[in-house]
């Protein structure tokens, strides 16, 4: 508890003084010119009246007294204003995460999964911001970096509910299942699982590159290119390590495939290798869909490893602490109130006597 | 140099007395002292209050007018005026102005008699400190000496008063037979006092003028203390019905013991509240002193 204008105290005291002091020389002026100076008042003086009257009077005077005092010691508390400060330190609010899932037809079946994985991941942030980020051939931002976490939880539930509904009824009549995926096949012709350009463009989802900022993306993909991508996923890796982003990878793995294979369920396909070494090489790190833990992993590195990189200054909150001189001031208020209420009263019982 | 207080006096009277009464205070003042010897001087008009048996009938029936007869005393009478000058007679009066300028307008208006008569003045004082005299002449000078006195004495730095011990001074100092004028406030008679007064009544012819004190009470009090100890006396207890009530019933009952005291002992008394209204109580005082007679 710590006084936010402690000077309030001596300001008041030396009102207090002066006020004291204005008094004192107001009474002895009032005494040496005298009001009007009166003799032989010892008989009106010893009058029971006068005695009852004076001791009520001098009541009233004391307690009206009283409640002025009451009522200075807590507007001059109120006026020093008492506060409790806290040393806060701001949590990591500057990093920025891009999710960028590959919708091409060989990740069709696990993008459902994926994108609960996703929203598992955003369940550990915390102020950091997320932007989500669909390609086939050619990239499609579902939504920008925010950190409207409620915004988050419907728009990456919906899209979910939407993959999953679509793997359903393809299955069945290959229609699209509600899932709209416009905008993700221009350019078509040139192939598609354009696995570089789509890192590539979810890269351009980080805007305030004038600030230092921890950018990392988690990109899911099955590696699986199908066409002529302008830029490779290596190549893609290294913008990425250019500007300085991680790249963290989720890939669907392979293990379900190898059921009933002679192949052990480490085998590692060149794409793999490929996606884990780009991933590697940014930084960053690689998973499979197998791996039960994956996301909290990743989110542990995410938070770990980039709060490495970020300042935070801590700052002083000051909250102040008004009740007690409040109440007191309150208190003597209607103290002045009360006692100049019941001698109004008084006055008006005698006039109506 | 101070204005004449005899000068003061005799304008106070003019403006607050018309002729009327002027004229009857002459013919009172004539008849204080009866039963004296007296040298006729010359004749004039009668005035109310003259003694009906002082007309001249023979000169009136000669006149048309009705006259009576003046007479000057044949030995000088000794006025002493018997002032209590103690510090409560700094104080203020019911009228709102001090007390001592209504006893020094009393006293003038013995002076000026005195000096109308050729009757000579004296002065006794006095307060806690002590009591003094001014032993009777009859100079106007020394009128003037003996207002001055009082004027000089009876302020708020002078000691507090001692009526009984001014009363038991007089008694001794106060030698000559004479006229005293006791010249007094509103406060009380103690049982020494009143016996001083009695001794005092049965050597001298003593007549009693009391000025009367300010109430507390009074709405034309301003934040009013007592003189004595400054005490300030609270406007909302002052004010108070219930003290109000009760204060003027203390008041009547006083008042009521005292005249009934001076009664008995057979003093005149003029309580005088106001500058406007003295003339008035002198002529009153002056017929009751004829009345109580000796």
């Amino acid at each position: 508890m710590t006084l936010q204008a402690g000077w309030a105290i001596p300001v008041a005291a030396g009102l207090l003084a002066v006020a004291a002091v204005v008094g004192v020389i107001l009474a002895r002026r009032r005494r040496r010119q005298g009001g009007t100076a009166l003799a032989n008042t010892s008989r009106f003086l010893a009058l029971p009246a006068f005695g009852r009257v004076l001791r009520r009077h001098a009541a009233t005077q004391v307690l009206s007294g009283l409640a002025v005092a009451v009522l200075a010691v807590g507007a001059t508390i109120v006026a020093a204003r008492p506060a409790e400060s806290e040393t806060i330190t701001p949590e990591v609010r500057n990093r920025d995460v891009v999710l960028c899932l590959d919708v091409s037809g060989s990740m069709m079946e696990v993008d459902a999964d994926l994108m609960e994985s996703f929203q598992n991941l955003v369940k550990n942030f915390d102020g950091e911001r997320v932007g989500l980020s669909v390609f086939n051939s050619s990239s499609v931002t579902l939504f920008p970096l925010t950190d409207d976490y409620a915004f988050l939880e419907e728009q990456l539930g919906e899209y979910a509910r939407q993959l999953d509904a679509y793997w359903e009824t393809w299955e069945i009549d290959g229609s699209d299942g509600g899932f709209d995926f416009s905008g993700t096949l221009i350019g078509e012709e040139y192939g598609s699982s354009l696995i570089g350009d789509g890192l590539a463009m979810c890269l351009d989802l980080f805007d305030r590159q004038n600030q230092e900022r921890a950018r990392s993306v988690v990109l899911a993909t099955d590696n699986m290119v199908a066409g002529a991508p302008y830029l490779t996923l290596p190549e893609a890796a290294q913008l990425a390590k250019l500007k300085n982003v991680r790249m963290y990878a989720i890939d669907p793995g392979w293990g379900q495939y190898w059921d009933g294979w002679d192949i052990p369920s480490t085998y590692e396909m060149p794409e793999q290798a490929e996606l884990r070494e780009a991933a590697e090489s940014t930084g960053g790190e690689y998973y499979t869909l197998d791996d039960g833990d994956s996301v909290r992993k990743i989110a542990n590195s995410i938070l770990s490893q980039e709060a490495s990189l970020t300042e935070t200054t801590p700052y002083r909150l000051v909250h102040d602490r008004a009740g007690l001189g409040t109440a007191l001031a309150a208190v003597g208020a209607a103290g002045l109130v009360l006692v100049s209420a019941l001698a109004a009263l008084g006055r008006r019982r005698r006039r109506s006597e | 140099m101070h204005a004449s207080h005899l000068d003061q006096v005799h304008a106070k009277i003019n403006l607050h007395a018309h002729r009327r009464v002027r004229s009857v205070l002459d013919g009172n003042y004539s008849s204080i002292f009866k039963g004296r010897s007296m040298e006729f001087e010359d004749l004039r008009e009668y005035a109310q209050g003259d003694d009906v048996g002082d007309i001249d009938w023979k000169a009136t029936a000669r006149s048309g007018k009705v006259l009576v007869r003046r007479y000057i005393a044949e030995r000088k009478n000794n006025v002493t005026l018997l002032v209590n000058t103690g510090r409560s007679m700094a104080a203020t009066a019911p009228d709102g102005s001090p007390k001592s300028s209504l006893a020094l307008m009393a006293a003038g208006l013995f002076g000026l008699l005195v000096l109308r008569h050729r009757d000579l003045m004296g002065l006794t004082w006095g307060d806690q400190k002590g009591c003094h005299l001014l032993p009777p002449k009859g100079a106007r000078g020394h009128v003037e000496l003996i207002l001055n006195t009082i004027a000089k004495a009876a302020t708020a730095q002078a000691a507090p008063a001692d009526l009984s011990g001014l009363l038991a001074y007089a008694g001794q100092a106060v030698r000559k037979r004479g006229i005293v004028v006791l010249i007094t406030d509103d406060a009380d008679l103690d049982p020494a006092g009143f016996a001083a007064l009695k001794r005092l009544h049965l050597q001298h012819e003593v007549l009693m003028v009391s000025i009367a004190d300010m109430e507390p009470s009074a709405a034309t009090a301003r934040s009013p203390l007592d003189i004595e100890t400054g005490v300030l006396i609270p406007d909302a207890v002052r004010r108070h019905p219930a003290v109000v009530a009760e204060q003027a019933a203390i008041r009547a009952r006083k008042r009521a013991a005292l005249t009934r005291s001076l009664g008995t002992l057979g003093i005149a008394e003029g309580r005088v509240e106001a500058e406007a209204t003295m003339v008035h109580t002198m002529i009153g005082l002056f017929e009751r002193h004829q009345h109580v007679g000796r």
